[in-house]
């Protein structure tokens, strides 16, 4: 596509001019107007991007953003731009309205579409908002466009623009002034790549898509009637799990409950088996055991006792009664005398205190005693003495026959001798008597339970086996009192949930076409997610290639071997050697190349074929860039190229290098009015060189 | 092949994603391109009235409620270009 016309009326300067771009051929694709500073070739970019795009060129128009504009006269809106962009002898002349028409041509078969834009004033030269007009026409007759019934015109021809020509996103690639690479190339690498490949991507309007549908599915399933999926999901599931329950339940209890009979069967069949094996008593033998035990510790107890009398009272007794009195007298006489030394031995301190108190008590003897009578008198006071204790009492003995023994012992054997007088022959007999019984009842105990120990395996064999099976009917009755008590209640829970299950699914089937289309939409929007997340670092690889090859063919330094971008947008310069040359310092004009290659790659990568429109591009760069720029943008077989230049920008060798490639050249003249005013004419066909 | 107007998505190999996830996912490539048609369509309007019955006609149609075709195709003389191959 190129363009074929641009017709400006009242528009800025121009108050009326016609340029006629020839078809872009193979070897002659570009076009170069030429006009002065000030004399109107921003104004041509303008009216191209107001042409398409309207209102919605605002943001894109380099004036609006320039940082030479004073702010005085930056245009603050619209109306603003508008306002000043009516020519300024249009009112005088009684033409309240400014107009652009954009003709753009296939190059392949020739259609054409035409798009009229028209502003209208007040005399005043206020901008009229709501009497904009736009028309598109299309074909070789110039046919309206059909506008679909119920849409709005302005709508649709914005949507018309968008998709077969260029959308607004994408136009600061494809037109663009010297400003705006400037200020492209001031933003950090990762920034201009950002901005570039989001455009270009269409990343924006996969992301409308996305957020219409998901406003769209809000609004449906708010309208779907019911609760929530989530809510639905989880009734199903508890009801799911009841019904799950409750046939696992019924299914285990219609197992175990019919095991309990034969159980308790058998049980009393055993109870009945060990009653006639143990006699009738299960409890007998561990009786007998029980007896019998007592029976011979009583047994070994009379025994000890019998032994005790048989060895020692036994012969005491057999001695006879008249020895052992004859002994027990004479111990007696023994302890009497014993007790009669003991206490003549006491007294023989009073002796020695009466011969004393004799001799030296008061009144004194007179004359007193000579030594030979104090001997004497000790003496006869001694033997005075000792008469007293004699004869000796006739119950004492008159010597011990038995000297080891003291009083105690004395005193233990009479009373032993005693004992053995008064041991009945009776008690032994009667000792006897028990002794004989008890080795009877221990005998037939004995036989007893010998008889019982031939059924006595089999008795505990029925007892283990009793025990386990009341164990198990222990077991399984709990269970089946829990399993009946969950029957129960979840019938009850059942009989709650059930309905309520089916009364949210029937509303939900009546509500599925819509849930259905809700489900679609979010699931287009995850699709969505996904193919964007896949697709964007292949598109990013496509990005980088172009950029390579873009930035290679016009920055003068080889230092660079490619450009590489990740997925996190990350720009590296990778040289010669692998390094990441970002670091090193690069001058405005090398940022700038990097600002154009990214323009050139996204002019490249897109499907959109415009052409390319560049007002004043190269300011700022050196001579070998701007024939490396020139030659590389120019170098566009078949599309066409519009450079519009100042004097002192394509001229000379710069010109040379494209001379072979103009197809057609424009020059901008301009004629002062006064007062700051002019009016510019367009000269086909001419250039400043003319 | 007709094109949705998103470049991500037209490119060679980000085409055949497209229709790698729409396989997976059970869902018509036209009815992405249809929805993408639709949100192209109301670039640059200011109202979006309308979008969401035209949406819902695609989704209709997908779910096989309805059998009308739901986005015409405007075709033009700009439909389609060629993109540059990868140098």
């Amino acid at each position: 596509m190129y363009i074929q016309t641009i017709q400006l009326r009242n528009w800025k300067a121009y108050a009326s001019a016609t340029l006629e771009f020839p078809k872009p051929g193979k070897k002659k694709n570009v076009v170069l107007v030429g006009a002065k500073n000030g004399y109107g070739k921003t104004s041509l970019l303008e009216a191209v991007l107001l042409c398409l795009y309207g209102k919605e060129a605002i943001g894109l128009l380099p004036r609006l953003s320039s940082d030479n504009v004073s702010d005085d006269k930056r245009p603050q809106s619209y109306d603003d731009f508008l306002e000043r962009a009516l020519h300024i002898q249009a009112t005088q002349y009684g033409q309240a309205s400014a107009s652009v028409s954009l003709t753009l041509a296939d190059e392949d078969d020739g259609d054409v579409v035409r798009i009229f834009r028209e502003w209208h004033f007040t005399g005043g030269g206020k901008h009229r908002r709501g009497e904009e007009e736009v028309r598109i026409y299309q074909g070789p007759e110039g046919e309206p466009l059909h506008i679909p019934r119920n849409e709005d015109r302005e709508e649709f021809y914005a949507s018309y623009i968008a998709q077969n020509i260029l959308p607004p996103s994408l136009a600061p690639f494809f037109f663009f002034d010297g400003e705006q690479v400037q200020r492209l190339a001031q933003r950090e690498l990762s920034e201009q790549v950002k901005q570039g490949i989001e455009g270009i991507l269409g990343l924006g309007t996969v992301k409308d898509l996305q957020k219409d549908l998901r406003t769209y599915a809000t609004n449906h399933k708010s309208s779907a009637r019911g609760m929530g999926d989530d809510k639905l999901k989880q009734l199903q599931l508890e009801v799911q799990a009841i019904e799950i329950r409750l046939s696992n339940n019924e299914k285990e209890l219609a197992h175990l409950a019919p095991q309990l009979e034969p159980i308790r069967r058998r049980r009393d069949e055993l109870v009945r088996e060990l009653k006639a094996a143990t006699g009738g008593n299960a409890a007998t033998t561990e009786e007998l055991y029980r007896k019998l035990n007592e029976d011979q510790r009583e047994r070994d107890r009379l025994r000890e006792r019998l032994e005790r009398l048989l060895c020692g009272d036994l012969a005491l007794a057999l001695v006879g009664r008249p020895l052992r009195t004859l002994l027990g007298r004479r111990l007696t006489a023994e302890e009497e005398r014993s007790q009669w030394e003991v206490s003549k031995a006491q007294s023989s301190d009073k002796l020695v205190r009466l011969a004393n108190a004799l001799k030296s008590g008061t009144p004194p003897i007179e004359p007193p005693l000579t030594k030979e009578q104090a001997e004497r008198l000790d003496e006869r006071l001694q033997i005075a003495w000792e008469s007293l204790w004699h004869p000796a009492p006739t119950s004492c003995a008159a010597e011990y026959r038995h000297p080891y023994m003291g009083t105690q012992e004395r005193h233990g054997v009479r009373q032993r001798l005693e004992a053995v007088d008064r041991l009945a022959v009776g008690e032994l007999e009667e000792l006897l008597d028990k002794l004989g019984n008890l080795e009877k009842s221990i005998r037939t105990m004995q036989s007893r339970i010998s008889s019982l120990r031939e059924v006595g395996d089999k008795a505990q064999q029925m007892t283990d086996e009793m025990k386990h099976l009341s164990d198990r009917e222990k077991e399984i009755d709990l269970r089946v009192r829990d399993l009946q008590r969950e029957i129960t209640a979840d019938k009850g829970l059942h009989a709650q949930k059930r309905p309520a299950l089916l009364k949210e699914l029937d509303q939900k089937q009546r509500s599925r076409p819509e849930l259905v289309k809700v489900a679609l939409a979010e699931k287009i929007i995850d699709l969505l997610d996904k193919t964007v997340e896949d697709a964007y670092p292949r598109n990013v690889e496509a990005i980088a290639s172009w950029m390579s090859e873009a930035y290679r063919e016009m920055a003068h330094k080889k230092q660079v071997r490619e450009i590489k971008i990740d997925g996190d947008l990350n720009v590296q310069l990778v040289g010669e050697r692998g390094r990441d040359l970002r670091s090193f310092d690069s001058s405005a004009g090398e940022s700038q190349i990097f600002a154009l290659s990214l323009i050139a790659a996204i002019a490249n990568v897109v499907r959109f074929s415009v052409p390319i429109i560049m007002d004043t591009p190269l300011a700022r760069l050196d001579v070998e860039h701007r024939l490396k720029v020139l030659d590389y943008f120019t170098d566009r077989a078949g599309e066409q190229v519009i450079l519009l230049s100042q004097p002192t920008e394509v001229h000379g060798q710069y010109l040379d290098k494209i001379r072979s490639r103009l197809s057609a050249r424009f020059l901008i003249e301009h004629e002062e009015l006064g007062d700051g005013l002019g009016l510019n004419r367009v000269r086909p066909d001419c250039y400043f060189e003319a | 092949m007709r094109r949705t107007g998103i470049a991500l998505l037209n490119e060679g190999e980000g085409r055949e994603l497209l229709k790698k996830r729409c396989r997976e996912a059970g869902i018509s490539v036209t009815t992405i391109e249809d929805l993408i048609r639709i949100e192209l369509q109301n670039v640059g309007r200011g109202r979006r009235a309308g979008i969401f019955e035209r949406i819902d006609e695609v989704l209709e149609q997908e779910a096989g409620f309805s059998s009308e075709p739901s986005v015409p195709e405007q075709r033009s003389m700009f439909d389609v270009y060629p993109n540059h191959p990868a140098p």
